[in-house]
Formats: structure tokens, C-alpha cells, sequence
């Protein structure tokens, strides 16, 4: 018996490790479609498929054409999964979001209200242009992205999993945007900035974008895989010393923490702890993606930018002295490291 | 590939297997996993003694290296000890069986210390992470390594870990390094070694040094300017002092009595008190010239202020005769004063009493136990014995009519001889070249040679040998001689009747030292008898 017990147990780990090995080969294959239409961008898309599969959304930020949309387009046809874009402007109102209960007569000839689903609920929402709209309408998100559903009236209502939301903003045109509230960007997993292609990768670009067309981008991912993927992952092991690490990293952004006397000059408000698990649960992702079984300390110093750049809130002397969030979590990132 | 090619069956037996271990929801609790980091070997599971046995090499370079880190800090001290022990000690032996037992207690502590601080196998992991590039693989696979029934993610991650374990060298990676202070120890060695050998011939060199500069006038003078005026005093009471302050016990009173009389140029009869006194003013005022030294008493008009004298004796030439009548003349006064001193008792005690007595003790102390030392009869035979310079130095009459010469500020007024106009000048040549004798100077010596012509008789000059004369005592008496005090250093080379300090006499002794040297022989001849 128990030797029966014992090929069972061997056969089962065997499944499991090909589980894992599957699970890989289709992040590979989703990341080269994806690449198939976008060019470069290699960490904005990494970061984008670390947050897919780590159940939370990503901010991305650049300037106007450089792919942001078709970054999140192309991603919604390699995974299959049910798509919608809203379009953010001043006069979006909360229920052009997620919806609004409308009068309807049903067959007896009653008139009921019925609830017409906005386009939040899809698996997979493009939020363009999210800080041009009010913050009345951005905070018709809060609710859907932390709780993945809406409530309307007395009725809540269940998104459907996996719930993405990917938002963009310019960072260059500002008047007349509504930059989002803490809130909302503490809601973000990661916020990428959409750097502007190098030389090569635009002569690429020119190539692809003005030749004939490509070819469509295949589905290799499905939600159920996604669900599944998200399960196995946070199986991955974790070594004391990085989550000890990564709580130093959080304590070392605040400004009344002993560990960083920079945060106590720049820092008006560290990071949450949302953050410590946005750099965990990103860096179990990552150790996947790199063929890794554990998360390591290189997986928390990639991913220190990403997932605090947008959990830090600078005072008006880091403002003065042209400090930028990105070099003070350098600078941090190196301090905690030495220590 | 659909969901079922993910199989979710196959993760959920795992998490319920997880569950039972302490591990919820598949995510690895760190704190129900056993911590166990400094377990052996029999805490891991088979597949993962490969690990372990690594850790357990990086433990032990850790420790081996931490030993002789340590070890030769510790040996390095001890070294230290040894050479100066070896500079300063005379006792090697115990030195060395010191730093023998040291060396012992040392190993062991630091072994002990060692292996008390040597990593855990969790942290050796982390330093093969480091060193390796594993990026933290070693690590978490020890870490997790204790626990039960394991899931499916913590058996990839072990066999993940133990393929790249195998990619790495971990001796290679962990050599067995020589502290960087082992150079710096074995220089101290080298140089505790020659010590060592030069202590098997010599005595300790530091020791040697140490009492070489305890024992410098310089630092003695710095030290303390008592140690100046104490050497001051000893120069200045030479044998001649104290024998003379002893034979004029008794003309002290008369000098008393003829104090009325002081400053007279033809006074026959001048006390060894008055002198004491102006040597008393002298010594207060410490200022250390050597005309004042040289009139303090007649007896240095003999030894130590000799040359005071022989100025005037060369002036007045050869008078001989009168410096017989002069000594006849003493003789009557040693008597008169005798009966002074018996008539004086009933007087009341001078200020010059006052100040002979101070003067007496001050000499007492300074010279210690000489003035019972010396022998009484001494001045006797001063007295008695015939000098063609003018006799004793207690009662002779030329030499206390020479004292007001050998005084610096009394010298020119209270010359009594026209005669000595010669002696004057040679002495003032001399001093402008501050060439006295004391100070030993050549150029002022022949200086003087040149300007003053050759003395009478026997008299010629002085010239005292640098290398027995101080030279940390002729620069400071240089420094007190004042403009034209100084006196031409004769000596008298006349054959002496009697060798009466037996060899203390000999001119290439000087002044300071003649006294020890008589009491040398005296204490010789006493031991012989």
C-alpha cells in the first residue's frame, strides 16, 4: 500500500511539476504574441502579464502613441478573454461605468427595473485616459477593482473573473485632468510608464505599421487558465529574509520609520501595505516567468518601482530639489540592500 | 490546452496535503513551518543532503576563516606582548610562559567563539546564494526543507535548487583565505625574534635607555630647578667648602667683630662668614656665576675658585715673603679668634651667624653625610701645611684678600694691589669670551692665554678637558656668566708637599668630582687600616 501510495504521490508531483511547466510555456507563448504586435516595451509587458496573473491591475503611463492601447488590445485578444474600452472624458458620469437600472417591461407587461450593465463588466477593461475624467466617475472604480463588483441602488453585482483593469494617462497634458486620488492609485498593482521607443525599435515599428498588416494574434490563454495560473502561483515559496526584505523596503518609504532618513526629507506618505504585497506577489510571478521555483531578492529589486512609484507621496521639498519617486526607491532600494 | 491540462485536482490534493502540514491554501506559512535552521542533517529529507552538505562546507570555512581572522589578531597581541617584554622585562622565562599559556587559552577561546558564531545552515545557504548567484535557491530549499509532506511548488523548487547546486563549486567559492593582518604578523614575529636573540646576549635595551635618561642632567634640570640649585651647591662646596666652613668656625666671630671693617680694602682679617654670606645672597639669588661661586669661600681659592686667587697672586707676583707673614698673620688670628669664641657667648647670634648656619645646613643636606665624613683633622692640616700659593685656604690671608677679587661686582673696588691690573684684564678678556674656566670654553681659555701674560712661578693656566667636564653643565653656566665677571682659570701646577686628597688633586679631574674622589681614597685608606 504504500508503495502504491508512493507512485501515487511521485505520479501526482510529477503532474504538478508538468502543471507548472505548462503554465510557463503559455505565459512564453502570450508574451510572444504579444511582442508580435508590440515593439520593445519588454517591461511593460512583463509587468502587464505579472499583474494579469497576480489578479490586480496596472496603470500604464506615457505619452500619446506609444502603444499603450494596443498593448492592452493586443493582450485582450492573446488571452480571450472578454474585452470593453472606456473612453474617459469630464462628462463621463459613474453610471456610463457600470451601469444603470432602466425601466423595462417584462412579458406579463409589467414594468420592472432592470439593470443594464455598463462596461465595467468584462473581463478585461481598458480605462483610457482615466485622470480626464471627474473624480466622482473614478470613483465609480473603487468598488470594482478592490471588490470586483458593483452596487447599484441596494443591488451589488458580481464581476466576472478574471477582472482586469488596465487605466492610461498622459503625464504631459495635465490641464483639465483629474489626477486620481490615493485611493484609486493604491488600487493599482503596478503603475508602468510606457517609455518612448529607441531607435531600432521605432525603425521596427515603422516597418510593421506601414507595410502590410500582420497577422492576428492567437489566443493562448483563456480565463479558467488565468484563474488556475493565479492559484499555482502564489504556491510559490518565499524565503524569510526577502519577505523581511521587502517589509524593510515598505518601512524604509515612510517618513517617520528609522530606516531611511531620505523618506524623512522627501517622503510626505509611504507606501501601504499593498505595496509589500504588490512586491510579493509580483515577485512570485516574475520567479515564474525567469524559470525560478522561488522568489528572490532580484525579483523584489525589479519590481520596486513599479510597484511603489505610485504609493509614495513626495513633499514639497523633493518637488523643490527636482526629486523624482523613481530615485528616491533607488536610493532606498540600495539602502535597505546595504543594510 | 484547456483548464483541464492544468490539472486543478492535482494542486488541490496538494493544498490539502499542504493543509495538513501547516501549509493553508497552498501558500507556505512561515511560521508553521518547523524553524529549524541550525538542524542536522537527519531534519532534511534525503534528496536534500546534497544541500546540506554544502552548507555544512560553507559553515566550515565560515569558521575556519573566522579562526584565524581571529587567531592571529589574538596572536598578534600576544607578540606585542612578547616584544615588549622582551624590551623592557629581564625575566624572559616568564614572558615566554605567559605568552605560551596565552597562545593556548587564545586558541580555545577562539575556537570556542567560532563555533558559537558560525552561521546557521539557513544563513550559510544565503551566503552560497550570494556567492553562487542562485538567486536565493539554496536558501529557500533549506528553509523549507524540515517540513512535512511538502507541496508540489516546494519539491520543484528543491529539485531546481539541487540542479543548480550541482552547476556550483562551493570550495571554490569559499576558500580558505589568509587574513589580511597575517603579514603585519609575521613582521612582528620576525622582529620579536631578533629581539629575542639579542637578548640572548644583552640586557634589555628599553631598560637600559630608560635609566640612560633618568639619569641626563638635562631632564633633571628640566624636571626640577631644585636639581639645578642642588648641583649648583655641590659645585660650589668642593671638598674646600665644607673643610673650610669647619676651620672657620672659630674666625667667624671675629669676623663678627671686625664687621665694622668689611669692604676695607687692606683687611687682613676678613671672616669666611662675610663670604658665606655673599654666598648665601648668591645662592638666593641662584644665579650660578662662577665668580660668585669662586668668592664664596677662601677654600675654593685653593680647589674650586682657585683660579680667583691666582689672579691676584699673579699680580702681586712673587710674594712670597709677605704671603708668609700673611700666613703668620692667619695663624694670629685663628688664635684671637679662638678666644673670641669663647668670649662670644654670651653675644646674641648675628644675622651673619644666622646666615652661616642656613648655609652650614644647606651644605649638610647637599653633600649628605660629608661633613662627618670628612675628616677633622683636615682642616688642621690645611692650616699647618706650607703652601707657596698662600697656604690653607681656611686661614690663609692672600687668599682672603684675593676673595673680594673672585667676587664679580666687588672685584676692581676692592683690589687691594695695584699689582693685579694684569689679572684684571687677562680676566676680563677672558670673560668677554666667556672662556672662565667652569665653562671649559677653549676659545675663551686662549683668549685669555693670548691677552694675559704667562703667571709667575708655577702659575699657568687651567685647562680643563672637554670630555671630563660636563657639557649640559658648561651651557648652562655659560648662560649665567655675566660681561666681564669671568676669571682667568689658572691652575697652580706647583708640586704639592703633601698629597693630602691623595690623587683628587689630578688635573684631569674635575673640580666637581674631586671631592668624591677624596673621600674614594680617604674611605680606602681607612678600609686598609
Amino acid at each position: 500500500m504504500e508503495g502504491i501510495a508512493g507512485m501515487k504521490e511521485e505520479q501526482g508531483e510529477k503532474t504538478f511539476e508538468r502543471q507548472i511547466e505548462t503554465l510557463v510555456e503559455k505565459m512564453f507563448e502570450v508574451r510572444q504574441e504579444i511582442s508580435s504586435a508590440i515593439v520593445g516595451q519588454s517591461e511593460v509587458v512583463e509587468g502587464v502579464l505579472i499583474a494579469l496573473l497576480a489578479g490586480a491591475h496596472v496603470l500604464l503611463e506615457g505619452v500619446p502613441g506609444v502603444g499603450k492601447t494596443l498593448l492592452v488590445r493586443t493582450l485582450a485578444q492573446a488571452v480571450a478573454l472578454k474585452y470593453s474600452r472606456i473612453q474617459f472624458t469630464p462628462d463621463l458620469m459613474p453610471a456610463d461605468v457600470i451601469g444603470t437600472t432602466v425601466v423595462q417591461e417584462n412579458g406579463d407587461g409589467k414594468k420592472v427595473l432592470d439593470f443594464q450593465p455598463g462596461p465595467i463588466f468584462a473581463n478585461l477593461v481598458l480605462a483610457d485616459e482615466i485622470n480626464r475624467t471627474t473624480p466622482k466617475t473614478q470613483s465609480a472604480l473603487l468598488e470594482a477593482m478592490q471588490e470586483k463588483q458593483v452596487t447599484v441602488g441596494h443591488t451589488s453585482h458580481q464581476l466576472e473573473e478574471p477582472f482586469f483593469v488596465m487605466a492610461t494617462q498622459n503625464p504631459l497634458e495635465m490641464e483639465g485632468t483629474y489626477p486620481l486620488p490615493e485611493a484609486q492609485l493604491d488600487r493599482f498593482l503596478f503603475k508602468l510608464r510606457v517609455p518612448f521607443p529607441g531607435r531600432q525599435e521605432l525603425h521596427e515599428i515603422l516597418d510593421r505599421t506601414t507595410r502590410e498588416p500582420g497577422g492576428p494574434v492567437r489566443s493562448v490563454l483563456n480565463g479558467p487558465q488565468i484563474l488556475e495560473m493565479r492559484r499555482v502561483i502564489r504556491m510559490v515559496p518565499l524565503a524569510p529574509h526577502v519577505q523581511e526584505h521587502v517589509v524593510k523596503l515598505v518601512l524604509a518609504t515612510h517618513a517617520d520609520g528609522r530606516e531611511n532618513a531620505l523618506a524623512n526629507k522627501y517622503i510626505r506618505y509611504g507606501s501601504s501595505p499593498r505595496g509589500a504585497q504588490a512586491l510579493i506577489l509580483g515577485g512570485k510571478v516574475r520567479a515564474l516567468l525567469h524559470g525560478r521555483f522561488n522568489v528572490s531578492l532580484e525579483d523584489v529589486r525589479a519590481l520596486l518601482k513599479p510597484a511603489l512609484r505610485h504609493r509614495i507621496i513626495l513633499n514639497f521639498e523633493a518637488q523643490a530639489d527636482g526629486r523624482a519617486s523613481d530615485d528616491l526607491l533607488e536610493e532606498i532600494g540600495g539602502t535597505v540592500s546595504k543594510n | 490546452m484547456n483548464s483541464d491540462d492544468i490539472s486543478v485536482r492535482t494542486a488541490c490534493s496538494v493544498s490539502d496535503s499542504a493543509r495538513t502540514s501547516g501549509l493553508v491554501e497552498g501558500q507556505p506559512s512561515l511560521a508553521l513551518i518547523p524553524q529549524r535552521p541550525d538542524s542536522g542533517k537527519h531534519a532534511y529529507s534525503a534528496e536534500l543532503h546534497d544541500l546540506v552538505s554544502a552548507t555544512e562546507v560553507v559553515r566550515r570555512r565560515n569558521m575556519a576563516n573566522g579562526f584565524l581572522h581571529d587567531g592571529i589578531i589574538w596572536l598578534s597581541w600576544i607578540l606585542l606582548g612578547l616584544f615588549l617584554a622582551a624590551a623592557f622585562s629581564s625575566r624572559l622565562r616568564v614572558a615566554i610562559l605567559s605568552a605560551a599559556v596565552l597562545v593556548i587559552l587564545g586558541g580555545i577561546v577562539t575556537i570556542v567563539w567560532n563555533w558559537r558564531r558560525r552561521p546557521t545552515a539557513y544563513g550559510a545557504a544565503c551566503q552560497l546564494d550570494r556567492a553562487g548567484g542562485l538567486e536565493d535557491r539554496i536558501s529557500t530549499a533549506i528553509h523549507f526543507g524540515p517540513a512535512e509532506q511538502p507541496d508540489g511548488m516546494v519539491l520543484c523548487q528543491r529539485r531546481d535548487a539541487l540542479e543548480r547546486l550541482a552547476q556550483v563549486d562551493t570550495r571554490s567559492l569559499f576558500p580558505i583565505a589568509v587574513p589580511a593582518a597575517a603579514g603585519r604578523t609575521l613582521v612582528l614575529a620576525l622582529a620579536v625574534a631578533g629581539l629575542f636573540a639579542y637578548r640572548m646576549h644583552y640586557r634589555a635595551p628599553m631598560t637600559a635607555l630608560v635609566r640612560m635618561a633618568s639619569q641626563a642632567h638635562l631632564e633633571q634640570a628640566i624636571l626640577s630647578p631644585f636639581v639645578r640649585a642642588k648641583e649648583l651647591l655641590k659645585r660650589m662646596t668642593a671638598e674646600g667648602l665644607v673643610d673650610a666652613l669647619k676651620g672657620e668656625e672659630q674666625p667667624t666671630d671675629s669676623a663678627q667683630e671686625q664687621r665694622t671693617e668689611n669692604f676695607s680694602p687692606g683687611a687682613q682679617k676678613e671672616g669666611a662668614a662675610q663670604d658665606a654670606a655673599g654666598l648665601q645672597d648668591s645662592l638666593q639669588a641662584d644665579t650660578g656665576q662662577p665668580g660668585q661661586e669662586q668668592s664664596a669661600s677662601p677654600a675654593q681659592s685653593e680647589q674650586a675658585a682657585g683660579p680667583s686667587g691666582d689672579p691676584q697672586q699673579a699680580a702681586t707676583g712673587q710674594q712670597s715673603p709677605e704671603n708668609s707673614n700673611n700666613n703668620d698673620s692667619s695663624k694670629n688670628d685663628a688664635n684671637q679668634s679662638s678666644d673670641n669664641q669663647s668670649d662670644s657667648d654670651s653675644v646674641h647670634e648675628s644675622l651673619a651667624q644666622k646666615m652661616m648656619q642656613s648655609l652650614r645646613n644647606l651644605v649638610k643636606d647637599a653633600m649628605g653625610r660629608q661633613p662627618s665624613q670628612s675628616s677633622p683633622t683636615q682642616p688642621g692640616q690645611d692650616a699647618q701645611s706650607p703652601s707657596p700659593q698662600g697656604g690653607p685656604p681656611g686661614n690663609d690671608s692672600s687668599s682672603q684678600a684675593s676673595q673680594p677679587n673672585g667676587s664679580s661686582a666687588d672685584g676692581p673696588r676692592m683690589d687691594p694691589r695695584g699689582g693685579s691690573a694684569a689679572a684684571q684684564d687677562g680676566s676680563k678678556n677672558a670673560g668677554s669670551g666667556s672662556g672662565d674656566e667652569s665653562n671649559g670654553s677653549r676659545p675663551g681659555t686662549r683668549q685669555g692665554g693670548q691677552n694675559q701674560p704667562l703667571p709667575a712661578g708655577n702659575m699657568v693656566q687651567d685647562r680643563v678637558a672637554l670630555d671630563t667636564t660636563g657639557f649640559r653643565v658648561q651651557s648652562r653656566e655659560r648662560t649665567s656668566a655675566g660681561p666681564g665677571t669671568a676669571q682667568v682659570p689658572l691652575r697652580d701646577i706647583s708640586p704639592r708637599p703633601v698629597a693630602a686628597i691623595k690623587g683628587a688633586e689630578q688635573e684631569n679631574i674635575p673640580l666637581r668630582y674631586r671631592l668624591y674622589v677624596k673621600r674614594y681614597f680617604e674611605h680606602t685608606s681607612k678600609t686598609e687600616r
